[in-house]
């Protein structure tokens, strides 16, 4: 189980395949890299190299207290890469996994070559509102997944239990909740910066859906593409999104 | 469980060896948190219902998995090749007659 040591925090991290370099952001709170191992990710890594990492609080990743701001979580990648001696790489990121992704590229955009954008929150704070049981009961959290992830998590089941612990951590323990509230959004000027080939992916059913419209005023050469799905598109869609994922970044 | 083992594809590995890391695997990865007294871990055992492991926990069997059996085990793409659903339902059994049918 790979782990690397970030500012004193440890991130667990997986690597598959091989080739040009993709490295996929999962979501806050209820993401962790197994959102995208099964299924997506292994289809992107008949051609490519796939480097996935758990957020600092997530996965296997250390229960950090500290650091959920934006600029520490891009230290976060920006550490990974380096250890694992990588380049360029095209980036993936779910909901705050892809405006991590842009935040990336605005700090180093000659590295990033293409950006896939799943469901991003934006503005930020939208994030907030997906999980409009964010600060109340896990229980309600667990009833905002996909049924088929809800069957799994059903609740008072071992995995249940270690979800409802981990959100009571990230939600009651940690400076996640303020930080997100109070982070600065992109800027006009910041996105106009953005040149790479971006690929927009939204849930038609999600809550997020107005927001590539506003997404593409910023962006316009950005593409855009629909899946008959909500927000949790890599659990609920997992074939469907890899395979436009994969014909965008070959 | 004897009438069970049967001759298996990879020279010299049988069901019931395959059984046996593949439970000392799952030990390994939630030993720490589950009494694995209480659960007699046989091919019948499901990993959501009886284990209730974690995909988090399943990734790290998968790649302990490719660890022990090498690369001509592909047990990732083999779960990518199947519904969410279905990786819900795993037993213990169906990973153990995929590693016995792979070619070593």
């Amino acid at each position: 189980m790979p782990q690397l040591n970030v500012n004193g925090t440890q991130l667990h991290y997986q690597s598959l395949g091989q080739g040009s370099t993709v490295v996929m952001i999962h979501g806050l709170l209820l993401g962790n890299l197994a959102s995208w191992y099964f299924g997506i990710a292994m289809q992107l890594a008949e051609r490519h190299r796939v480097l996935l990492y758990d957020l600092r609080g997530h996965g296997l990743s250390e229960m950090s207290r500290h650091g959920y701001d934006q600029q520490t979580m891009v230290d976060d990648l920006e550490a990974l890469l380096a250890h694992e001696g990588i380049g360029e790489v095209t980036l993936v990121g779910h909901s705050y996994g892809a405006m991590l992704a842009f935040q990336f590229a605005l700090r180093d955009p000659q590295r990033v070559k293409k950006i896939v954008c799943v469901e991003g929150p934006w503005p930020l704070a939208r994030g907030l509102e997906m999980d409009e049981f964010m600060g109340t009961d896990p229980e309600v959290m667990l009833s905002a997944l996909p049924l088929e992830l809800q069957k799994s998590l059903g609740s008072g089941s071992r995995q249940g239990r270690k979800l409802q612990a981990r959100l009571h951590f990230l939600l009651q323990e940690t400076g996640l909740l303020q930080q997100l509230k109070s982070e600065p959004e992109v800027s006009d000027q910041e996105w106009a910066s953005l040149r790479q080939p971006i690929l927009l992916i939204y849930g038609s059913h999600s809550k997020l859906a107005d927001v590539p419209a506003r997404l593409q005023k910023k962006l316009p050469s950005a593409q855009l593409s629909w899946l008959p799905g909500g927000h949790y598109l890599p659990s609920e869609l997992p074939m469907e999104l890899g395979r436009q994922i994969g014909a965008f970044i070959s | 469980m004897l009438e069970q083992i049967q001759e298996s594809s990879i020279p010299g590995l049988k069901q019931q060896q395959i059984l046996d890391e593949l439970r000392d695997m799952i030990a390994g990865i939630i030993g720490q948190d589950v009494d694995l007294n209480d659960q007699d871990i046989d091919l019948n055992t499901s990993f959501n219902r009886d284990l209730e492991l974690e995909s988090i926990e399943f990734v790290v069997l998968s790649e302990r998995l490719q660890l022990r059996y090498g690369q001509s085990l592909d047990f990732a793409g083999w779960l990518a090749s199947k519904e969410l659903q279905d990786i819900i339902n795993l037993r213990v059994g169906d990973v153990v007659r995929f590693i016995e049918q792979c070619p070593s």
